[in-house]
């Protein structure tokens, strides 16, 4: 393939189509795909142009960047290596080539050990003989639940399929393989089975400033059945899907998919008349939320706004000049 | 025609029934008094036995839907009561036809007066939800649609069985603007939804509605959104064992493949049995405050009215005869 003149590696291509197509999904591995299609495409770069290098990757970066809207946790990641590339002002095309790969492979061991210190806090909330319910997949939930479980924890567990790709399934099959009793239900018995459950833990996909979390359609429902039956409601995360642009008012945008995933092309033939629609991720507002675990702690969702600050906050400001006349600047840097 | 077929066929009807293959309750309760008709007119000396069994099969169908058992009570009482004590040709059979026509005939004026009370509360501008398939809701938004009231809708599929499909393609065959979302999707789309309007199963004393599995899903975040929660019952949906104290027993499906679609089952298939269990309810129960009104055939009320209004049709509550009871009355006619 060739963008402004460059030829993107077809691993590259790969990556996005997957991201693109959902066969390569989950928020983590979305970024950790994302960064490393961005070392690929340094390795492939031919040539010791300097500037062509550093124009070829932000090329890449945008593309990458653009294979799916709302997982915040793509656009980090790829910010998370070109941050590294900008700070460590390479005067050769080697230079530039090691520090992209440095950072990406960073970026992936960061992301791997945020999977398993998650895991290792959230599953100190779990206490002993708790029935536990899950929507979709989420490798920092299954994380969370399979450490409670390996403690002797966890009683049972209540998957919801998750339409309308059915991803409860591959959750069920993953606790499954480790040995813990899965339930699995339709997502309409939610209200149904909720009397029966101790503790929520979903994944996230974003984290916005105010601490709502954008997460798999559904996730609000199950939130405020939960918060209806005085149920807990975890949510894991990496600080790396909280959206550094909600802070400077941006909506997150949600994803609307094809009709096919929900009712097969012939269906929609028979009737012409009936749209469907799909939206892919719905949000839960914070108040719903008990707690997000991170791997920098457990924390309450509305403290999003500082670990975004902490995190980004100089660069962003940079981003945006303008706002510096809103006293949004803190000095962490 | 003959007895083994119309029992065969009563069968059959039940096991569809109790797979949740028939849409929509009243449907369901209304084939299997036919097919019960059938084995009435074609059966003979076995009645009473048959009957008996039969009709507790029908009502083990539907655990939690007092639907079945109304509509079936309401046609052996008819069946008595139109059987004469001696006379000649077909005294029975004759009975049977009357009985069913007079079933017929009740549902369809409930229906009609429920859809027409119903339609009403229609506005123009109105974007209604509604959940799973329920032919008096589809009746009710026809006759506003007729009416020339300007409004769209739309349906959640209601898993695991996705009655809500049926809906859909009922509503755009009547051309009324529709859109299909998965159940997921509720909480999204109800900031752009004014009304609910969904069937129901079962009335309760207290006035809980016992409706297929999500509807209380509905009902809880229509009622966070501040969105009016309407249920469309006829009296007959009402439970008159839960004046009597008695709880409402949900049947829980467990058969993998009535929950997990074919196409997907091998990705869990391994586990089924060892580790994994599919399970669902084909109910669940709405509390009485989130329901803003049931709609019958009696006028719009307040969920806790219904156990008043509903005495009517199953006549005193001290006085309420089993529908085992009757069927045993009835088959004494046979023998």
């Amino acid at each position: 393939m060739e963008l402004g003149g460059f030829r993107i590696p077809e691993e590259v291509v790969r990556i996005r189509e997957g991201i693109r197509t959902m066969r390569i999904r989950g928020a983590g591995n979305i970024a950790r795909n994302g960064a490393l299609a961005l070392a690929i495409a340094a390795e492939r770069f031919s040539g010791s142009d300097l500037e062509a290098f550093l124009k070829y990757m932000g090329l890449v970066a945008d593309y990458v960047r653009s294979s799916r809207p709302t997982a915040v946790s793509l656009p980090n990641a790829v910010s998370y290596v070109m941050s590294r590339l900008e700070r460590s002002r390479p005067t050769s095309v080697d230079d530039a080539r090691r520090a992209v790969v440095e950072a990406s492979k960073e970026f992936i061991e960061y992301s791997e050990n945020a999977v398993k210190l998650i895991g290792e806090l959230g599953a100190r909330r779990i206490e002993r003989g708790d029935i536990l319910m899950t929507h979709c997949h989420s490798t920092v939930a299954v994380s969370v639940i399979v450490t409670a479980f390996r403690q002797g924890k966890v009683e049972r567990v209540y998957v919801k399929e998750t339409r309308p790709a059915f991803q409860g399934l591959i959750t069920a099959r993953e606790l499954a393989k480790e040995g813990v009793e899965v339930v699995l239900i339709p997502d309409s018995a939610v209200r149904y089975y909720m009397k029966k459950v101790d503790k929520v833990v979903v994944g996230a996909d974003t984290i916005a400033a105010n601490g709502a979390v954008v997460n798999k359609i559904g996730t609000s429902v199950v939130a405020l059945v939960a918060k209806e039956a005085r149920v807990r409601f975890y949510v894991a995360s990496e600080t790396y899907k909280f959206s550094p642009y909600t802070i400077l008012g941006e909506l997150v945008p949600i994803e609307v998919r094809d009709p096919t995933e929900v009712v097969d092309p012939g269906w929609l033939a028979e009737n012409p008349n009936v749209q469907v629609f799909n939206p892919v991720f719905d949000v839960t507002p914070p108040e719903y939320v008990d707690a997000v675990i991170t791997e920098r702690g457990v924390i309450p969702p509305q403290l999003a706004a500082l670990i975004l600050i902490e995190q980004y906050g100089v660069k962003l400001l940079d981003a945006y000049p303008a706002h510096r006349s809103l006293g949004l600047h803190v000095d962490t840097e | 025609m003959d007895c083994p077929r119309a029992v065969e066929g009563y069968s059959r009807v039940v096991g569809e029934v109790s797979e949740a293959r028939v849409p929509g309750s009243t449907e369901a309760a209304l084939r299997v008094v036919q097919a019960l008709a059938d084995v009435l007119r074609y059966c003979d000396s076995d009645v009473p036995k048959l009957l008996l069994q039969l009709v507790g099969k029908a009502l083990q169908a539907r655990p939690g839907s007092q639907t079945v058992r109304s509509i079936t009570h309401l046609f052996l009482r008819r069946v008595l009561e139109f059987v004469p004590s001696s006379g000649t040709g077909n005294p029975r059979g004759e009975a049977v036809d009357r009985a069913l026509a007079e079933v017929l005939n009740y549902v369809e004026g409930v229906r009609e007066v429920i859809s027409e009370i119903g339609s009403r509360r229609l506005e123009p501008g109105d974007v209604v939800l509604t959940y799973s398939y329920s032919t008096t809701v589809l009746r009710v938004l026809e006759r506003a649609a007729k009416r020339g009231v300007d409004f769209e809708v739309y349906v959640a599929e209601s898993r695991p069985i996705a009655e809500g499909r049926l809906m859909a393609s009922a509503l755009g065959k009547l051309g009324i603007r529709t859109t299909l979302v998965v159940d997921s999707a509720i909480r999204y789309v109800m900031k752009r939804v004014s009304k609910a309007f969904v069937g129901a199963e079962a009335v309760a004393a207290n006035g809980a509605v016992v409706g297929k599995v999500g509807t209380s899903v509905v009902a809880l975040v229509a009622k966070e959104a501040r969105v009016r929660f309407y249920v469309a019952a006829g009296l007959y949906k009402f439970s008159p064992e839960t004046v009597f104290g008695d709880l409402v027993a949900i049947g829980e499906l467990e058969n993998p493949e009535l929950i997990v679609p074919q196409d997907r089952l091998g990705e869990v298939a391994p586990y089924l049995g060892r580790g994994i269990r599919t399970r669902t309810p084909l109910y669940d129960v709405t509390p009485p405050e989130y329901v803003d009104a049931v709609i019958t055939e009696r006028g719009l009320i307040a969920p806790q009215l219904v156990f008043y209004f509903a005495r009517e049709f199953f006549g005193v509550d001290a006085q309420y005869v089993g529908v085992e009871k009757l069927a045993e009355e009835v088959g004494r006619l046979w023998s």
